[in-house]
């Protein structure tokens, strides 16, 4: 039901993607897989554009993310969500929040510029 | 043209994994009635466009409910039920969600901050459905989405 896919981009970075639907019985293994993430103390790229379902709790999940990445100075960005998954941003007003760009090259030019 | 009424209730435990059962459950009936409304578009000679009933902000927001129900409702007891009932028409969607906890006062929710975690779930549902109703208890929400909004 939901793909997580890992890769290294240079020293600083990993890039994730999830393909598929962030729910009740993906939460846990999104969890422990970003908990691992933020031990490696790296940049994350999240690529969001084969999410095809999140709810509130899934947002909850980023916004944890994102706390923790803040704690250890380093920074996460989310590539390219779904219109609709988009939209949930919009709502509740996480758009402001995130750091969201359109493609992998924008969010490389990002973190290193 | 067919006129339809689809009414169904499900009453579950308090227990996340049944959600995702419950959306298939759902989803299959869309498909089922979207077979009449296909009959009802050719007796009619016009598009009715029958998919926002099954479709995403639809989906999030009946998972929402059930969210709230089973864990700000009854508190994650799986010994406590909560009911889903629908009545589907051809112009109207009415979705009910109860649970058997204390309820809430939904005149004072606390404002949605961002980085905080609750009350995002409403946020969502008020955006998505055209009438949204608390019972004066606070453990029975109602919402209501309209085929076309505002037409008889």
């Amino acid at each position: 039901m939901l793909d997580i896919k890992k890769d290294y981009i240079g020293q600083e970075c990993i890039y994730i993607k999830l393909t598929g639907k962030l729910i009740y019985d993906t939460e846990e293994e999104v969890n422990l897989t970003f908990e691992e993430i933020i031990s490696l103390e790296k940049n994350i790229l999240l690529d969001l554009s084969d999410l095809n379902y999140i709810n509130s709790s899934g947002l909850g999940i980023f916004i944890n993310l994102l706390k923790n990445i803040k704690k250890i100075n380093r920074r996460l960005v989310i590539i390219n969500p779904g219109a609709e998954v988009r939209m949930l941003f919009e709502i509740t007003s996480l758009d402001k929040m995130f750091e969201i760009v359109n493609t992998i090259d924008e969010a490389k030019c990002l973190i290193s510029g | 043209m067919i006129k339809f009424v689809s009414k169904n209730e499900f009453v579950f435990p308090s227990q996340k994994p049944y959600i995702t059962i419950l959306f298939k459950v759902i989803e299959d009936m869309g498909h089922g009635m979207k077979k009449i409304n296909s009959v009802n578009q050719k007796l009619l000679g016009e598009e009715i466009d029958f998919g926002i009933f099954f479709g995403f902000g639809i989906t999030v927001a009946i998972d929402e409910a059930l969210k709230n129900a089973i864990e700000h409702g009854n508190k994650n007891d799986a010994m406590k039920k909560v009911t889903l009932e629908y009545k589907l028409t051809n112009d109207t969607l009415s979705i009910t969600v109860k649970d058997e906890g204390e309820g809430f006062d939904y005149n004072n929710l606390p404002e949605v901050v961002a980085d905080e975690d609750s009350g995002r779930g409403l946020l969502l549902i008020r955006n998505f459905m055209d009438e949204v109703n608390f019972n004066e208890k606070g453990n029975e929400i109602n919402m209501i989405k309209y085929r076309k909004k505002g037409e008889n």
